[in-house]
């Protein structure tokens, strides 16, 4: 069976106060069931609760600082959860590094054979017509053996006490 | 701040989007125009006289923490009753079914006419125990149309439906109720 509608779409207003019935739809009230029970629930569904009293004074400051703590969490968990993903990036960024091999520690570079040899073959042009006894003088420079470094640096301080050393090294400069 | 006058109310939308951008002002606003009716919602779903400054408390936090969400196609009031229902909901499944009505729920005397008065308690009693026993949807929506005024259009934006559903829902709901109201 279905129900009269009649009046259903104007109950709520009419309920609420926004409205009021119009003649006609008085009438029909009074001589339909279906909508005077409808009428019923709705105009008691309209006043339920009315009795209850909140304070939207006393609610509105306690829920902003609510708000604006949970945002405060928010923000906190956010940047938290940033700067875990830095510290992570960097870690493998640093592992990917010590796994690298590094250009000077890696294997040593084999010199071609060919280069070595052809090193080896390159002829000194203006020693082509030297006599064997001025080769035998070049060969024998090369062989004499070096001036001691301290010899050029200037004179050896080690194990001299200050005044010594300033006197050496006055000697060492006149000299 | 929120620049409001008597003659033309700033509208829920401004309202929200002027929160969005930082003013308390509005925020405050929101709550004087729909605290009240968030509270008469949660009660005549079932909640406990004494639980609902806190409940009316808990389903604003939830509304305000994800204000971004709401686009408008539902009216704030709707919304905020959705989210009153499903707060009901977890408070619900929280306490593992029981329900929680305080004592002070059937002594609300506020008209001088003792015949009166006991009628409209005993209607609102009824009415309360009816509507307890609708499926969830059917009570909400009844509330949303019946309690708040909402049009088919918006509860259905609410509650995620059609509005050809939301009215069914409703002429259910009221089938059930006149059943159980006497």
């Amino acid at each position: 069976m279905s129900m009269c509608e009649a009046c259903s779409d104007r109950m709520p207003a009419v309920a609420s106060g926004q409205s009021e019935w119009s003649v006609a739809e008085r009438d029909h009230l009074a001589g339909c069931r279906d909508c005077a029970a409808e009428w019923k629930l709705v105009s008691a569904a309209a006043a339920l609760g009315r009795s209850v009293a909140v304070d939207p004074g006393v609610i509105g400051p306690r829920l902003l600082e609510r708000v604006r703590a949970a945002e405060h969490q928010e923000r906190r968990r956010r940047w938290l959860r940033r700067s875990a993903q830095v510290v992570g990036l960097a870690a493998a960024a640093a592992l990917f590094l010590m796994m690298v091999p590094r250009r000077g520690n890696g294997p040593v570079r084999q010199v071609p054979v060919t280069a070595a040899s052809e090193a080896a073959d390159l002829q000194l042009a203006e020693l082509d017509g030297a006599a064997p006894a001025e080769l035998q003088a070049v060969l024998a420079e090369f062989d004499e053996p070096e001036v001691p470094a301290s010899a050029l640096d200037g004179p050896d301080v080690e194990g001299l006490d200050v005044s010594q050393v300033e006197r050496a090294l006055r000697s060492w400069e006149e000299s | 701040m929120v620049a409001m006058t008597e003659s033309e109310p700033l509208s829920d939308a401004s309202l929200a989007a002027a929160w969005r951008a930082g003013d308390e002002g509005a925020a405050a606003e929101i709550v004087r125009r729909h605290a009240g009716a968030v509270a008469r919602f949660l009660y005549s779903s079932g909640a406990g006289r004494s639980d609902i400054d806190d409940l009316v408390q808990e389903a604003l936090f939830r509304a305000f923490r994800k204000l971004d969400t709401w686009r408008g196609e539902a009216s704030l009031r709707s919304w905020l009753c959705c989210i009153a229902g499903n707060l009901l909901k977890d408070e619900y499944r929280r306490q593992r079914g029981r329900r929680v009505v305080s004592i002070q729920d059937d002594q609300v005397i506020d008209t001088a006419d003792p015949h009166e008065e006991a009628a409209a308690n005993d209607l609102e009693a009824q009415l309360r125990a009816g509507l307890q026993s609708l499926p969830r949807l059917q009570r909400e929506v009844f509330l949303m149309r019946a309690q708040q005024g909402c049009e088919y259009g918006d509860i259905a934006a609410a509650l995620g439906t059609t509005p050809g559903a939301a009215r069914v829902h409703y002429h259910h709901a009221v089938k059930r109720l006149k059943e159980l109201v006497s």
